[in-house]
């Protein structure tokens, strides 16, 4: 009973509340924004290089410095940060979606044109499954930089970070736990529960190759 | 019938194709091939409008295909991709029912045309039909995507390089297949390939193409009796020019200056032209240039008086032939009249010689095996 008091007392049950609801925001308006943002690089080929470009430039920069730096900058309130984690989060969804319809290549298409299928279907049918390996990788991907983002993105309040940084400060060893394991198996869980969605969406003879891939890509 | 008419593509400011003019006759298989980016795909793909011209059009049964609904027009025709164009995430059953389902086929009409299809293309059925692409051999794949480019049994069938991927002797085995496929439904099909033996093989009409021209538009045997100079000549290749014996003539591989003779030359002098020539026989000839007959040096030797004409120890030849008999037909010949020279009479006039030997040399050049030949 301590211990529920303890939380009860640190502002656990909120923060927990406020990760879950922040995390599943962010990872849902990522998916529902780098979709199509991913389906734009690759219809438009002008466009590939100058997105994707930009997403591994943002790709590179370490997560905690960026926030770092937005808090130094005085631009620290959560919203900024949140959006931010929104941002870190596109990205896995953008190159999952580009990548996987780029690997289709021509064939495919040109045997459903050929075929005399309109273009809905030829969506529908040919390019979402044949697309759905790397799609789906990009969104577990993205499941778990969630997760991580929205930690980072609520150090000063709204969600687990907060009980994080608030903990380091204090020194307080129980409360800096209360916020990190918690957020640890959020990320866990996430990834499970995005493995399972690849494995329902993605057809059977793509997910092997798809496993292969990730092997060596590991 | 399929009608190119100056039909030309140019992408960003480079020809890619320039004046076609084709005529692809109904129920005809026509081979388009040529080197690799001379524009045989670029071709093919504007007949299934996949690629619009830049200039002149393409008709189908005389109507302009730019006029006609697309989807509609690409349903009645069946294409082959150039490399793998299988949906690699159905099934076999899956990707040969996806033509049928778009032509709006009921249930029990799929199943008995998906049937007909393993049947047409020696697919087995059953467990087969539940793999997936992945699980299938090269040759495998190529017949299911064959088989669903027939599918919905269009009239037009478009095959690009269909073959390309697989080992020699599944090559050819396909290739006979189309042949015999061709045979038996007379679709007019339109196949592309990079490799002149299998144009050979299988081409009812041939089409040369080279940098996004067509050089020459024939039956495959004339553009081998008469390949056009320069690109064609050595697409088409020096040594496989004739490769078939059915198409080699006899004009083709003559000796068009036999060694003859006057039937009123004493013996002694033909028998100096042979030693001379180191030939067994003469040919009789008259001051004309008919044809009468043939002396053999054991005849001559035979004969007690040397200085009597040489017409007296003439024989009629066992055989002879015309310009334009194969070379089955010439091996026939000498097999059965155990001959070693056939003489070639055009209008009982002599026009050559085939020997034996010439044969032989001809056909292992062409590394023929005469086992081919010997049915005939
Ligand atoms: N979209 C395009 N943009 C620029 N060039 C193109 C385009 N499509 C084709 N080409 C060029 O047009 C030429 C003909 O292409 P095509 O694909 O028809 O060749 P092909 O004869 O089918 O060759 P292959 O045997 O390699 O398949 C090539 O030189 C190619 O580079
Ligand atoms: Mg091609």
């Amino acid at each position: 009973m301590r211990m529920m008091e303890f939380l009860a007392h640190i502002g656990f049950w909120p923060a927990l509340g406020g990760q879950l609801l922040l995390t599943a925001g962010t990872f849902l308006l990522a998916v529902a924004i780098g979709f199509p943002l991913g389906l734009l690089a690759y219809r438009y080929r002008v466009l590939t290089p100058p997105m994707i470009g930009f997403a591994n430039f943002l790709k590179i920069l370490p997560g905690f410095a960026v926030f770092g730096i937005l808090m130094a900058m005085g631009r620290h309130s959560t919203i900024t940060s949140l959006l931010a984690a929104l941002f870190f989060t596109i990205l896995p969804v953008i190159f999952g979606t580009e990548k996987g319809f780029r690997r289709i290549g021509r064939p495919p298409i040109d045997a459903a044109l050929g075929m005399g299928m309109d273009p809905a279907t030829i969506f529908v049918r040919v390019l979402l499954p044949l697309a759905s390996p790397q799609v789906m990788a990009g969104l577990r991907r993205a499941g778990v930089a969630a997760v991580g983002m929205v930690t980072l993105a609520t150090m000063r309040g709204g969600g687990l970070g907060a009980l994080i940084l608030e903990g380091i400060r204090q020194n307080n060893g129980s409360m800096t736990l209360a916020g990190a394991l918690p957020a640890c198996l959020l990320a866990l869980i996430a990834d499970l529960a995005l493995a399972w969605l690849f494995r329902l969406v993605v057809p059977a003879p793509l997910r092997r190759r798809e496993k292969r891939v990730l092997y060596i890509a590991k | 019938m399929i009608e190119f008419e100056h039909v030309g593509k140019s992408v960003g400011g480079t020809v890619v194709l320039s004046e076609v003019n084709l005529q692809i006759p109904d129920g005809e298989l026509v081979v388009i091939a040529g080197p690799s980016g001379c524009g045989k795909t670029t071709t093919l793909k504007m007949i299934n409008r996949l690629i619009a011209p830049s200039t002149g059009r393409v008709l189908i049964d005389g109507e302009d295909i730019a006029r006609q609904p697309v989807q509609a027009l690409r349903r009645s025709i069946g294409y082959v991709t150039q490399y793998a164009g299988l949906f690699e995430h159905q099934t076999v059953r899956q990707n040969l029912s996806e033509p049928l389902r778009l032509a709006r086929w009921a249930k029990p009409a799929v199943d008995r045309r998906l049937g007909e299809l393993c049947g047409l293309f020696s697919l087995p059925e059953g467990e087969f039909m539940d793999r997936y692409p992945y699980q299938l051999t090269a040759t495998e794949r190529q017949r299911v995507c064959i088989a669903r480019a027939f599918a919905a049994d269009p009239e037009i069938l478009l095959m690009d390089d269909p073959f390309a991927a697989l080992e020699p002797a599944q090559r050819g085995q396909m290739q006979d297949e189309l042949v015999t496929l061709q045979s038996l439904m007379r679709r007019t099909m339109v196949f592309i390939t990079s490799s002149i033996e299998e144009a050979i093989r299988i081409a009812d009409r041939l089409c040369i193409m080279e940098r996004g021209r067509v050089l020459q538009y024939d039956k495959p045997e004339e553009i081998l009796r008469s390949p056009q100079e320069g690109f064609v000549e050595r697409f088409v290749g020096r040594n496989r020019i004739f490769s078939r014996p059915q198409e080699i003539r006899a004009s083709d591989i003559m000796i068009t200056s036999p060694v003859t003779t006057h039937p009123e030359v004493p013996m002694l002098k033909g028998m100096e032209k042979m030693r001379l020539a180191r030939v067994d026989s003469l040919l009789v000839v008259d001051e004309d240039g008919y044809f009468l007959g043939i002396v053999r040096a054991e005849h001559v030797h035979r004969c007690d008086n040397k200085e009597e004409a040489i017409k007296s120890v003439m024989r009629e030849a066992k055989a002879v032939a015309s310009p334009d008999e194969t070379v089955p037909e010439l091996l026939a010949k000498i097999r059965r009249f155990r001959v070693n020279a056939v003489p070639v009479v055009e209008n009982d006039k002599l026009v050559g010689l085939i020997t034996n030997s010439s044969i032989v040399t001809i056909l292992s050049q062409q590394s023929m095996e005469l086992e081919e030949v010997e049915p005939l």
